[in-house]
């Protein structure tokens, strides 16, 4: 058993909790909103509550940082200054340069694994979480060469405790690939959700015969903007450049449809239905990672 | 997980504790009652990472019989479950050799002594030699009566058992008549150790002092800014339902917000908060005035009736005079403004007075 404190009682935080809970681990939930504390022990997520960080730590283990990104950003190096001897910090945030990059050079640097669970919920909150949120789920461990063998190993052993298989590379890797298979979909949900040909005001049109198809590509627009604006801005420039590049292809579809050009279009949809096919096969086949290098086995 | 519970303080003398962190603070309920209880206490106070030891009684020397006396060594087996969730190392209370014994057994971490025991000499010697040779922190409160050389000789027998960490626990001394405060402070008391036994750490328990919860952090407050060495402070995760000194007990909660306010200024809680509990105390210290004043008024009647037996004048200006001198210098020791202490009995003394005379009149017209 193991004392865990997990900083930021959200979706991801209490998704560990319940977890890491069941396994008999003692949990502390620390959250700037004390309704989610409460609510986060009511759920059974956490086993006790804690105002500050800095005292909580002290007792723990493990330090799971969920919080969001600019959070952990700025209290990444303040934990590491406080950190127990013995303690691993890990952190879950969806961007992973910046954060690396904080504390590149901090004297403790051997105590912290970056880390991102490839798992969420476009619902925020405790309420949302989910002891099986990380079942058959990967978790991207970046730099872990500047964490000691000590840290990656417990890390690795928490994250295979509630069913995520480590993937590693580096923090460019990482934040490349978010950018094109995390947040470009989330931004687009963002786009096409804003349209205003969807205002409000029009909904009486729209709304009546809206169905899956738009339930599942605007899904991620349900997202809590406290999560998402300081990941979106700390990974601009890969989010930029996979927003141009999609705003090309859709321009292409424009074009091709507006010309009534049918190979073109037929072309696209084929290359598209290819990556599909490609996401689908190593869904089913977990333990190749895709076009990630491993240095698991 | 095969990751061990890093115990952070079982394996640390007292010294270090207050070497590394200034102060060494003890916690817990009065009474281990249920394993719920002492497991949701000791996680509460882990949590917060400011407790070096969770405490709880399994036996309970209580004034009167039939009050609750404790669990018994049943309650070894929460605290030991406590300790292995929480790593918090454990404490209790011992009063006689047998209590050290099974203490020892049950590889309780902290032993303390409590007023009552430490009032018999006899009790402490007989626990000290059980003690001989076992190098255990033990906490040796203060004696019931406020006489200072019982305790300094109770932490002088440890001493001699070649008991190596030994720390001191002001709780107050008993007092007749109605207080506030369930045991008078006599801070004078502690100091004066402090000045004979210089290497021993003394801290405060707040709880006993005040005998209300609403009174417990003020007490702790003035403790840590007279340069005591810690707290022993009683926490309940219900204290309505504590099956002794329930109106003492703070919830984790409000143990928590009392931390923040003496240790942590920058991390002071919303003001709000702390204004809301501030003019709580205000409210129970003004409850306090009004039924102290109410009691004042009940002897001035008594003595009515005999002044009014003896023939005597309402007014004894000698006996006012001396009233006024004892309470200015009392308002001076407290840093209040004699003038207006003297206003305030003033306008008492003449309620006092008309309300003699009235006693008088009634009787004469009968």
């Amino acid at each position: 058993m193991a004392t865990i404190t997990i900083i930021g009682t959200g979706l991801i935080g209490c998704s560990f909790g319940l977890a890491l809970r069941k396994q008999g681990h003692f949990v502390i939930g620390c959250d700037k909103s004390q309704n989610n504390l409460i609510l986060a022990k009511e759920l059974k997520a956490i086993d006790a509550t804690s105002r500050s960080f800095i005292h909580s730590i002290i007792q723990s283990n493990i330090i799971v940082l969920a919080t969001p990104v600019d959070h952990i950003l700025s209290v990444l190096p303040q934990i590491l200054d406080n950190l127990p001897s013995n303690a691993v910090v890990i952190d879950t945030g969806s961007t992973k340069m910046a954060i690396c990059n904080s504390v590149k050079n901090h004297p403790r640097r051997s105590a912290f694994v970056a880390a991102h669970p490839m798992a969420g919920s476009e619902q925020s909150g405790p309420e949302a979480a989910k002891a099986n949120l990380f079942d058959n789920k990967r978790v991207a461990i970046c730099e872990s060469e500047l964490s000691s063998q000590a840290s990656v190993s417990k890390a690795i052993e928490l994250f295979e405790s509630v069913g995520l298989e480590p993937v590693f590379m580096s923090p460019e890797q990482h934040d490349s690939s978010v950018a094109l298979v995390s947040h470009l979909p989330q931004i687009l949900a963002y786009a096409f959700a804003s349209l205003p040909e969807l205002a409000d005001e029009n909904s009486k049109d729209w709304a009546r015969v809206a169905s899956s198809g738009f339930d599942t590509s605007t899904r991620l627009a349900s997202s809590a903007a406290e999560v998402w604006l300081p990941i979106l801005l700390q990974n601009s420039n890969f989010v930029v450049d996979a927003l141009r590049s999609l705003g090309q292809s859709i321009d292409l579809l424009a074009d091709s449809l507006s010309n009534s050009n049918i190979n073109s279009l037929r072309a696209q949809m084929e290359r598209a239905r290819k990556t599909r096919a490609t996401f689908e096969s190593k869904q089913k086949s977990k333990s190749e990672n895709f076009e990630l290098i491993s240095l698991t086995k | 997980m095969k990751t061990k519970v890093q115990v952070t303080t079982k394996e640390k003398r007292i010294s270090s504790i207050l070497e590394e962190s200034g102060r060494i603070i003890i916690a817990g309920p009065c009474s281990a009652e249920s394993q719920d209880q002492v497991i949701e206490t000791a996680k509460a106070l882990a949590a917060d990472g400011r407790v070096h030891y969770l405490r709880a009684g399994i036996w309970k020397p209580r004034t009167s019989p039939g009050s609750f006396e404790g669990v018994g060594t049943i309650g070894f087996q929460w605290l030991n479950q406590a300790r292995a969730i929480t790593g918090l190392p454990i404490a209790t209370e011992v009063g006689s050799e047998r209590h050290v014994y099974e203490a020892l057994k049950h590889g309780v971490d902290m032993l303390w002594i409590g007023a009552r025991t430490v009032s018999n000499p006899f009790t402490i010697q007989e626990i000290a030699d059980a003690i001989r040779g076992v190098d255990i922190p033990i906490m040796v409160k203060n004696p019931l009566s406020p006489d200072i050389n019982l305790w300094e000789g109770a932490i002088n027998r440890f001493a001699r058992s070649g008991v190596s960490q030994i720390g001191a626990v002001h709780r107050g001394f008993t007092h007749s008549g109605k207080s506030a405060l369930r045991n008078h402070p006599n801070w004078s008391i502690p100091m004066m150790l402090r000045e004979r036994l210089p290497d021993i750490p003394i801290i405060c328990d707040p709880s006993h002092i005040a005998g209300n919860k609403d009174l417990v952090s003020s007490i702790a407050q003035r403790a840590m800014e007279s340069g005591f060495n810690g707290l022993m402070v009683e926490v309940h995760p219900n204290p309505h339902l504590a099956l002794s000194d329930s109106a003492q007990q703070l919830i984790p909660n409000q143990f928590v917000s009392m931390l923040d306010r003496l240790f942590d200024i920058s991390n002071l809680q919303n003001s709000e908060e702390l204004l809301s509990e501030l003019r709580l105390e205000v409210d129970i210290l003004d409850e306090q005035l009004v039924s102290a004043l109410a009691s004042r008024m009940k002897l001035v009647k008594h003595i009515a009736s005999i002044k009014k037996d003896k023939n005597l004048e309402v007014l004894q200006p000698n006996r006012w005079d001396s009233i006024i001198k004892r309470v200015s210098l009392l308002a001076d020791e407290q840093g209040l403004r004699p003038s207006f202490v003297r206003r305030l009995f003033n306008s008492i003394h003449k309620e006092s007075c008309t309300f003699q005379q009235e006693q008088l009149m009634r009787s004469a017209v009968k």
